[in-house]
């Protein structure tokens, strides 16, 4: 009996057969598929990351005073960001089980992988899917709490100097606002510098910082709009017309 | 299947045919069997019979694969990255139950004593060098001066950047040159 003889006869005797060609190919596209859903996964998180900073109020740190690294810390969208590193993690892991992987450096694979992320998460931002995943995401999943409900959060709190609502009624040195839990409120702004971007009128969303003078009296420091970007955009447009 | 009707396929051919008919896969196992046990030698310290062992059973695991057999590789980068793996890994078994078969350092010294007029003994002076190189080296420069590989087919085989191939060879070659500076033996007297 040759050498090949006896491979023959395992082959026979044990019934060993070819793994068949759609396994390989279901096992490629698999991995194929992987990636690609961990990398618009990564990318929808690192585009609401942005967008999560975006509507970070960093002016705020300024006025905090027992603890500025606590309110950093409070700031970062942790679950985004853990989930986008997850999902690179997963997605590299992914691409290194494709045939010719092996011909990258690991690094130049991660590195690759998050920069596609943070490439088509930037471009998400930009279009505006961040929001639209960041809602989405808030209303399906119970736990979770969109950027715009932390943010809300944070300023229905006017023991601490912070409180935002929306103006019901303006006049020269008070405004009369109802917060976000319809609680009405007359905030006090004598002599403070009101920044051209604010239009104090009726309708409009503003956030106040400042002290509580009693359960419905708040003294304004600073008056600023609830989306800065929405409020300076319809400046500018007022200022054109 | 004879000999000349396996002259005239292809690697590529033959792996098409296999699947159809074995006969085909006996062309591939002659084909290869006389390097790849001179390359499983190489690489471990197996006697010929346990090489034989390893060969056979890398045919059934090319058998098993045959459909994922990549067009875009060679199919002799494909069947020594196959042989190789398990050489490695019945290498690493063998040697972590206790059947250390590595050469000590006073088998290379005694070498330098030994002929080395002809090719066979200085390939056998270098191996037992090799021997004492980490096995990342001593595989490089096995594929590279022994087995006349490039670096991409080298790449292929190990399954590791072409760049990871130059810097392993150039270190392997560094480390290889100090032992045998170390051990005072000279491969071209």
């Amino acid at each position: 009996m040759n050498n090949f003889d006896k491979i023959i006869n395992t082959i026979e005797k044990e019934d060993i057969k070819p793994t068949p060609k759609w396994y390989f190919q279901l096992k490629n596209t698999t991995f194929w598929t992987i990636f690609v859903l961990a990398l618009v996964v990564g990318s929808i998180a690192f585009s609401i990351i942005l967008f999560s900073v975006q509507q970070t109020d960093f002016f705020i740190l300024q006025h905090i005073h027992h603890s500025t690294t606590e309110a950093i810390l409070a700031l970062i969208p942790y679950f985004w960001l853990i989930a986008m590193s997850v999902f690179s993690l997963i997605g590299f892991f992914s691409f290194e089980n494709f045939k010719k992987a092996y011909k990258h450096q690991w690094y130049s694979v991660l590195g690759l992988n998050v920069l596609l992320s943070l490439l088509i998460g930037t471009m998400l931002f930009l279009s505006g899917g961040a929001k639209y995943f960041d809602e989405t995401f808030a209303n399906q999943v119970e736990i979770y709490r969109s950027v715009e409900e932390q943010k809300t959060k944070h300023w229905m709190n006017p023991e601490a100097g912070f409180l935002a609502g929306e103006i019901i009624e303006s006049k020269i040195d008070t405004l009369l606002i109802k917060d976000f839990n319809d609680k009405n409120w007359t905030i006090f702004y004598h002599d403070m510098f009101i920044p051209p971007i604010i239009e104090l009128e009726k309708g409009v969303k503003i956030k106040v910082m400042g002290g509580m003078q009693s359960d419905n009296a708040f003294k304004a420091e600073q008056i600023r709009p609830w989306k800065a970007f929405e409020n300076q955009q319809k400046g500018k447009n007022k200022r054109k017309n | 299947m004879k000999k000349q009707n396996c002259i005239s396929f292809s690697d590529r051919e033959l792996v098409k045919l296999s699947l159809k008919d074995t006969s085909y896969f006996e062309c591939l196992f002659h084909r290869y069997e006389s390097k790849l046990l001179t390359y499983i030698k190489r690489i471990s310290n197996f006697s010929d019979d346990e090489a034989l062992d390893i060969l056979q059973e890398s045919f059934i695991n090319v058998w098993k694969n045959l459909n994922d057999f990549d067009s875009d590789l060679s199919f002799n980068s494909w069947i020594y990255r196959i042989v190789h793996h398990q050489t490695i890994s019945q290498w690493r078994k063998a040697t972590s139950y206790g059947k250390n078969k590595t050469i000590d350092i006073e088998d290379v010294t005694n070498l330098t004593a030994e002929a080395s007029k002809n090719h066979e003994d200085r390939e056998r002076k270098m191996l037992k060098i090799l021997d004492l190189l980490p096995e990342k080296y001593k595989t490089v420069l096995i594929l590279k001066y022994f087995e006349e590989k490039d670096y991409a087919e080298i790449s292929d085989i190990l399954k590791i950047p072409e760049g990871t191939v130059a810097t392993n060879l150039n270190r392997a070659k560094k480390a290889f040159k100090e032992l045998s500076v170390k051990h005072r033996i000279s491969f071209f007297d």
